[in-house]
């Protein structure tokens, strides 16, 4: 009878356990994503300061056309240079993504992109591959490093 | 005498913290000479043996492989195709980063050579490498690569 009313406890709290987890994966999941709609947001705003604001102050970032980016202040001044050129993004899908908890503080998140915008008044489309290491930082999601890939047809 | 003594203590303590950092970061430099070595031998078993069972491996035109059954079959056409060796492949480490201690990012920096339409061609790419310890050991949990586009004119 003991053995029984204690399997079910421990049952009872594993079942409570693994709801809290998944609850929680569950947050983390929705922040992760908001982090990254706000890196697109931002991006399609010509913001640079608002789009620093996702990175760690040590974080790093390559985008596209392949050159290397470290720290927070040196992304924020890059993207201030290129938001003064002359382009749009007037179609952004997200294809796939997903994202996996390397450890409860660290998460990795991959995506593919199809973008549609002009470059110097010419059309431009294509797809893009991105990828996010997220941390944790005083319970906030900052990106630590970010790299974009063309994909090529 | 009680700071002198909590000084030394905090010192030592830094010292430690210092000399976990440098071998974990040794540690990361020997995995990944490793896989390099077992690239140049053309060891498919071994080079496939650095990724996590769910990794992903991303190269240089956005070409997607996820999972290592995948990436081993990636890296055994590859071989077969266009194996590195020392002459035409080169990777140098930019930075390794602990996002704490059993997951390091690494970047680095590849050139190659190779041939495409009977031309002997130089590329650049910048990489990167999420890796993950499990049960002692490194693990690629992704490997992304970006190519390097040349300077607009070219």
């Amino acid at each position: 009878m003991k053995t029984t009313i204690f399997s079910t406890l421990l049952f009872c709290a594993f079942t409570l356990f693994s709801a809290a987890v998944n609850a929680q994966t569950k947050a983390d999941e929705a922040a992760l994503n908001a982090l990254l709609k706000e890196a697109y947001d931002a991006f399609a705003a010509k913001d640079a300061n608002r789009f620093g604001a996702i990175f760690t102050e040590d974080a790093t970032f390559i985008p596209p056309p392949g050159y290397y980016t470290k720290g927070k202040a040196a992304i924020i001044a890059s993207h201030v240079e290129l938001f003064k050129m002359d382009f749009t993004v007037e179609k952004t899908e997200i294809r796939s993504s997903n994202i996996r908890f390397l450890s409860p503080d660290v998460a990795l998140a991959t995506w593919t992109e199809y973008q549609e915008g002009t470059w110097n008044g010419q059309a431009q489309k294509g797809e893009t591959f991105g990828s996010v290491v997220a941390v944790r930082q005083n319970g906030k999601w900052l990106t630590a490093t970010c790299q974009m890939t063309p994909v090529m047809n | 005498m009680f700071s002198a003594l909590l000084f030394c203590a905090f010192a030592l303590f830094q010292h430690t913290l210092h000399a976990q950092s440098a071998n974990d970061e040794q540690s990361v430099r020997n995995f990944l000479n490793a896989g390099l070595q077992a690239w140049y031998a053309g060891d498919v078993d071994k080079a496939a043996d650095c990724y996590a069972d769910n990794a992903t491996v991303v190269d240089w035109m956005g070409k997607q492989n996820y999972g290592k059954a995948a990436i081993r079959a990636g890296i055994a056409q590859m071989f077969m195709q266009d194996k590195p060796t020392r002459e035409n492949f080169s990777m140098t480490v930019r930075e390794i980063r602990f996002l704490n201690p059993s997951i390091a990012v690494a970047s680095f920096d590849l050139k190659g050579k190779g041939e495409m339409d009977g031309k002997t061609i130089e590329w650049a790419a910048l990489s990167t490498m999420v890796l993950s310890r499990k049960t002692g050991n490194w693990l690629i949990e992704l490997d992304q690569t970006t190519g390097i586009a040349p300077p607009q004119g070219q």
